[in-house]
């Protein structure tokens, strides 16, 4: 990094998932020098995350949907020529989009023309207590285990939370030969009935959700709907779960008695929340929208931030869904084309007018399932004091709830009272959940705002970013003076 | 006590900027009897105050600045006596690190020059700085060792400050950014940015103590003393197991090291990254974070293997002959300037209670810095 | 060898998830509580699962099993280094 100069390049496309490959296929169409990074081992992002390579599909199970659309965008992928780095992380994004990558051989840099961010999101938890005890993974985590390792999350299991990954984990389990204890969902019955109007043309999803039910249904297990996790105790080798009724907001519901499950695994999660590391870092402006998962970057219908030369896709750039993901990819590709001007201003209408309508229909699906997934202010509201909130500081509500009495006034202020947000997930887990304690103070999320976006996106050692080196080769400044 | 904020009421004093100086000052004047309101565009202690690597050592302070320090070192150690709450200031001992023969030469000299003003700074074996620090780099040629040293931890002193004010009766106003100074015989009218709908502050006093933007507020006041605006580069590591049980420095001044009780490591050293006053820290530079990071790596071993979790940037003051900026503003009566010390954190709490002293009539326990030596000084290499 | 006991993995597997088959749970502890912490977003965001391959610490969710390779725990490392 000190000593070679970065490597030009025309567009770096960050995260190989349904947005960022899509994006990168078309580029390289466009004619432009490509690079598409990603920290997992190949493409496909979370949504379409590929079977390690140990792993071999028994004889005669039908891939699902998700893997063969994963599959065709691999092998499309490999025969493009496109330069891939998988295993890589971004560390760290200069203004002028110089790019910081380490991998397994050591630390490198790229100067890109354009930079896309296609980074998804991360799974948002409403913390509840027991939240932190091993065995309780995010519904997102029991996908993981499901389906790219081929594992339960244990022998019965307790699912919760709120949004569509609900039924598939539940189901999923069921599948695996594994027990359901019991789905807790925040929502109702009649909230879920409420998206069907944005099912139509896709029977196959409609299908897939009574498909669920079904099996639910005939093994018995109980579904709540309106009810959330009180607590987790740690019992024995398990767990005991206190499901506690709750109202739309998601708040607890205090006059009935919470029923009581048995299990050794809790899957739970409460949606998804965009990954703004890298747009907060460059600065770019940012927006609050509750259904589109919360904060994300401020960005035109291709994409293009306020930063110039710095697009999102993709789920990162507001919830749509991973159908929608991949026209919005391309969308940016050819924004990015035409703004870098290697595609004429009728081209890229005419491509751009195209792929808007492909996108539509999809995103339209995914923001209603966004819908349910955003994040309920009762739910938040109903966090015990002694609660874990910030869970690499043991930062607890109490103690963010005692800042904002004291006077903090946004995330930062919250960030140097507490150390919420200061540990290695950079406020990834608690961030949104944090905002809304303290907006609840003070009045708004604008007003709080978010952790303000800081190097390195992902912990890296001294050892990785120093390289080999003897005391001649680190480059001093002038002293200091006497 | 603040009554109705919002009229025009007279002040004793205004300080404007809440670092570390600021509230310091605004706080002893406070004490003093004076009716004191404090300015900031932001939090208190959000800037410098807040972000520095709360280095509380002698070494790294210039020479001249020694018996400040000293003083203000025992208000932080005993900060919960003055300001109600700490800042977790810690008490242990300075090291600073010769690995060359340059290096060598400077720790005699830096030493010698410190005791002159009073530091019990000596210069010890390799062998005994392994003593005290077992973890130092084996090349090690020469220390200079320092009892009065240790550490704070910066980012809690707007809190700390804030409770201390509330309770002295100083009006606290944060976020809201003052546009303007208008002085006469009957004192300054401070005027604030029209979005925050605040009128005017009327103070006999005004203090300017806004660390970088100093040259702004002075222009304020129609007085041009150019302030160099030093781009800081600060890196925090995961908490690790206890790999020193320092201060750590380098002779050439450019390492800090220190580790917290939670176990995180704070490397910094004054490396510079990219910002500027207008628009604060941009961002780090690239060569600079692997040369910090390569010599602290190099000072301390057990150190590659940390992981960082952040990487962050503070603006530092420094005036053209690089001391202090205290005192009386030239050419305008009844106000005044504190900032621009070297290691300002270290210093800070002190340089604020000397110049309440100046303020309230009294003799200052040690002598102020005049700005008017800085009229017509040409910053060096501008 | 996973704080120097044998386990059996699926190449490319991650590790987290080949500790979580075997019946592991718990890695570490958090910072002030001391409160038992292990797998949670198994997607490299969350740090809790961070385990010592070889010099590096690295979350496990995104380190694949592979024949040979040296896993510690936190305390365990923090122990045998004293």
């Amino acid at each position: 990094m000190a000593e070679a100069p970065p490597c030009p390049i025309d567009l770096l496309v960050i995260g190989a998932g349904p947005a960022g490959a899509r994006a990168a296929l078309r580029a390289q169409a466009y004619g432009l020098d490509v690079l598409l990074v990603d920290e997992n081992p190949d493409a496909g992002g979370q949504v379409w995350r590929p079977l390690p390579p140990g792993f071999a599909r028994a004889a005669g199970i039908q891939p699902s949907s998700e893997a063969v659309q994963g599959d065709a965008l691999r092998a499309k992928l490999r025969g493009s020529g496109i330069r891939c780095l998988f295993d890589h992380k971004v560390w760290n994004v200069g203004s002028s989009l110089r790019t910081d990558l380490i991998g397994p051989e050591g630390v490198t840099s790229w100067q890109p023309r354009a930079l896309l961010v296609a980074t998804g999101t991360t799974e948002r938890v409403v913390p509840f207590i027991g939240w932190t005890l091993p065995g309780v993974v995010g519904l997102a985590a029991a996908t993981i285990l499901l389906k790219s390792q081929n594992m339960l999350p244990g022998r019965r299991t307790v699912v919760a939370g709120s949004g569509p990954l609900l039924l598939a984990v539940a189901s999923g389990i069921l599948k695996a030969g594994g027990e359901v204890a019991a789905v807790l969902d925040l929502a109702t019955r009649s909230d879920w009935l409420q998206t069907l109007p944005s099912l139509a043309g896709r029977p196959d999803l409609l299908w897939q959700g009574v498909q669920w039910q079904a099996r639910l249904r005939k093994a018995g297990v109980p579904l709540l709907y309106r009810h959330g996790i009180a607590s987790v105790d740690a019992v024995g080798g398990g767990f005991r779960v206190h499901a506690q009724p709750v109202d739309r907001t998601g708040a607890h519901v205090a006059r009935t008695a919470p029923s009581i499950f048995e299990a050794d695994a809790v899957a739970v999660g409460h949606g998804l929340v965009p990954g703004t590391d890298i747009t907060r870092l460059l600065r770019a402006r940012h927006r609050y929208e509750a259904t589109r998962g919360g904060w994300i970057a401020d960005a035109d219908a291709q994409g293009r931030t306020s930063v110039a030369g710095l697009y999102v896709a993709g789920d990162g750039a507001g919830i749509a869904g991973a159908a929608a993901a991949g026209a919005h990819g391309e969308l940016a590709a050819v924004a990015c084309a035409h703004d870098l001007g290697r595609l004429t201003a009728e081209a890229h209408a005419r491509e751009r007018d195209y792929l808007l309508k492909q996108w539509y229909k999809p995103a339209r699906f995914g923001r209603a399932m966004a819908g349910l997934m955003a994040l309920r202010e009762g739910a938040v509201a109903s966090i015990a004091p002694d609660t874990v909130v910030c869970r690499c500081e043991d930062v607890t509500r109490a103690e963010i709830d005692a800042a904002a009495r004291d006077g903090a006034l946004d995330m930062n202020q919250l960030k140097a009272w507490t150390r919420c947000g200061m540990g290695p997930c950079q406020g990834r887990t608690c961030g949104d959940v944090a905002g809304a304690l303290l907006a609840a103070h003070v009045g708004s999320r604008e007003a709080v705002g978010c952790f303000t976006g800081r190097a390195p996106l992902r912990p890296v050692s001294l050892a990785e970013v120093a390289g080999d080196y003897t005391y001649a080769d680190i480059p001093i400044p002038k002293a200091a003076p006497l | 006590m603040s009554g109705n904020t919002h009229s025009s009421t007279a002040f004793d004093a205004v300080v404007i900027g809440g670092g570390v100086m600021g509230c310091s000052t605004a706080l002893h004047l406070a004490q003093g009897g004076m009716r004191v309101a404090l300015v900031d565009r932001g939090p208190l202690c959000r800037e410098a105050s807040g972000v520095n690597a709360g280095t509380l050592t002698l070494h790294m302070t210039r020479a001249a600045l020694v018996p400040y320090a000293m003083r203000a070192w025992k208000m932080w150690m005993d900060a919960e006596k003055w300001l109600g709450t700490g800042v977790l200031a810690t008490h242990v001992p300075g090291l600073t690190l010769a690995f060359t023969e340059a290096e060598c030469e400077l720790v005699e000299l830096r030493a010698k020059a410190r005791r002159e003003y009073g530091a019990p700074i000596e210069v010890i074996s390799p062998a005994r700085a392994r003593e005290i620090e077992p973890g130092v780099h084996p090349g090690l040629m020469k220390a200079g060792y320092c009892d009065i040293d240790g550490f704070a931890s910066a980012y809690l002193t707007g809190r700390a400050f804030r409770h201390a004010l509330t309770i002295a009766g100083v009006e606290v106003i944060e976020n809201t950014p003052v546009a303007g100074i208008d002085s006469g015989d009957a004192g300054h009218l401070i005027r604030f940015d029209g979005l925050t709908n605040r009128p005017p502050l009327q103070a006999a006093r005004v203090v300017l103590a806004g660390g970088v933007w100093i040259e702004n507020m002075l222009a304020w006041l129609g007085v041009q003393i150019p302030i160099k605006v030093l781009v800081n580069q600060l890196i925090i590591t995961e908490r690790v197991r206890p790999v020193m049980r320092t201060v750590l420095s380098v002779a050439n001044g450019l390492l800090s090291l220190k580790q917290f009780a939670n176990g995180t490591v704070l490397i910094g050293g004054g490396w510079q990254g990219e910002g500027d006053r207008e628009r604060g820290g941009i961002e780090a530079r690239p060569q600079n974070l692997v040369g910090n990071m390569r010599l602290a790596a190099y000072a301390l071993p057990a150190l590659s293997e940390a992981r960082i979790a952040r990487i962050w940037l503070g603006l530092e003051a420094e005036t053209a002959d690089a001391m202090p900026i205290i005192g009386d503003v030239p050419g305008v009566p009844g106000a005044y300037v504190v900032g621009s010390a070297h290691s300002g954190y270290t210093s800070g709490p002190f340089m604020g209670r000397i110049m309440a002293q100046y303020i309230l009539g009294q003799q200052p326990e040690m002598p102020l810095f005049d700005p008017a030596r800085l009229l017509g000084m040409p910053m060096p290499g501008a | 060898m996973v704080d120097g006991c044998t386990v059996n993995a699926f190449e490319g597997e991650s590790v987290a998830a080949a500790l979580f088959a075997m019946g592991r749970r718990e890695l570490r502890r958090s910072p002030r509580n001391g409160a038992p912490r292990g797998m949670f977003c198994l997607m490299g965001s969350c740090q809790e699962c961070l385990v010592w391959v070889g010099r590096r610490k690295q979350p496990a969710c995104q380190v694949p099993a592979a024949e040979g390779l040296q896993i510690e725990s936190l305390d365990f490392r923090e122990q045998r280094l004293g």
